[in-house]
């Protein structure tokens, strides 16, 4: 019986990953590279929640990266700008608005989150409120928005 | 099997895999092998040099040098100690290989990171002679 159980919850489980698509608000898994060169400084950011010319604008722009220099070597990323064209957004909600292309400045950001984040947070903070952020789930299920960030 | 066919069959798969292994050998660094570069490119730009120091690579690590950031601002105080990055807190592993043994085991890293963090801190690239001194500070630390 208890086996059983467990085999549908596993079922389930598995069901509901692989219908896992655009409106669960999941985006992971990542490919290891985009982990280890986007995802040491901060969380590796969904690459559908932005349009390719945004993306383009971001990886031409390493070597200035909000002030500090996040250059990565010419293979490493031709490879990543392919994994963020190919699975870019093309909604325009999704384009970059500002010359650096900061995704906290795209439409549907400032929609979902408001034009800037509590004094003396950063919006780059995102496991702050995402506690899964780092492996692209950004579900209802797993944001706990503190309370200092709610009073707004 | 003749005792003598046996041997050359085990010599013959260790001689394999010898082979096999070599690259992932080759690659397999420490933070020893480090110093030992570091110290060499030192010496061949100051004929001077004597060797590195952890208390001088301790004020390099603390120091803002004349900017925002020093290598404490995200590794914090204690290179041992979990760190956080100064702008998206991020957590960042500690440090010191002491703490965290992948550290220094990598070139590849090792030079990404030197020259991408030297460029916040510093503006520029560090010396050869900076980065063992910050090593040997690094390994010095035991707790």
């Amino acid at each position: 019986m208890k086996i059983s159980t467990q085999l549908f919850v596993a079922t389930l489980f598995v069901g509901l990953s692989a219908t896992a698509a655009a409106g669960d608000h999941n985006y992971g898994p990542y490919p290891s590279y985009y982990t280890e060169e986007c995802g040491s400084c901060h969380v590796p950011y969904p690459p559908q929640r932005m349009t390719q010319a945004g993306w383009e604008t971001q990886i031409n722009g390493l070597k200035h990266h909000y002030g500090t220099d996040a250059s990565v070597d010419v293979p490493a990323s031709q490879t990543i700008l392919s994994y963020l064209v190919n699975n870019a957004g093309w909604k325009d909600k999704l384009a970059p608005t500002d010359p650096t292309a900061r995704m906290t400045k795209t439409a549907w950001f400032v929609k979902e989150h408001g034009a800037s984040a509590p004094k003396g947070k950063s919006f780059s903070e995102c496991t702050q409120c995402h506690t899964k952020a780092a492996v692209g789930d950004y579900s209802e299920q797993t944001l706990k928005v503190p309370a200092s960030w709610r009073s707004r | 099997m003749h005792l003598h066919n046996i041997i050359k069959a085990v010599l013959g798969s260790s001689v394999a895999l010898l082979i096999a292994t070599a690259p992932l050998l080759a690659h397999a660094e420490t933070p020893q092998n480090f110093l030992d570069g570091f110290a060499q490119e030192a010496k061949a730009q100051n004929p001077a040099f004597k060797g590195f120091s952890a208390k001088t690579g301790e004020a390099f690590y603390k120091n803002k040098h004349g900017g925002d950031w020093s290598c404490s601002s995200c590794h914090t105080d204690n290179p041992m100690a979990e760190g956080k990055h100064a702008v998206t807190g991020k957590v960042i592993q500690p440090l010191s290989p002491n703490a965290n043994p992948v550290r220094f085991t990598d070139s590849a890293k090792v030079n990404k990171w030197f020259k991408r963090n030297c460029n916040d801190v510093l503006k520029r690239e560090c010396t050869p002679e900076e980065k063992g001194n910050l090593l040997t500070y690094l390994l010095s630390v035991k707790s």
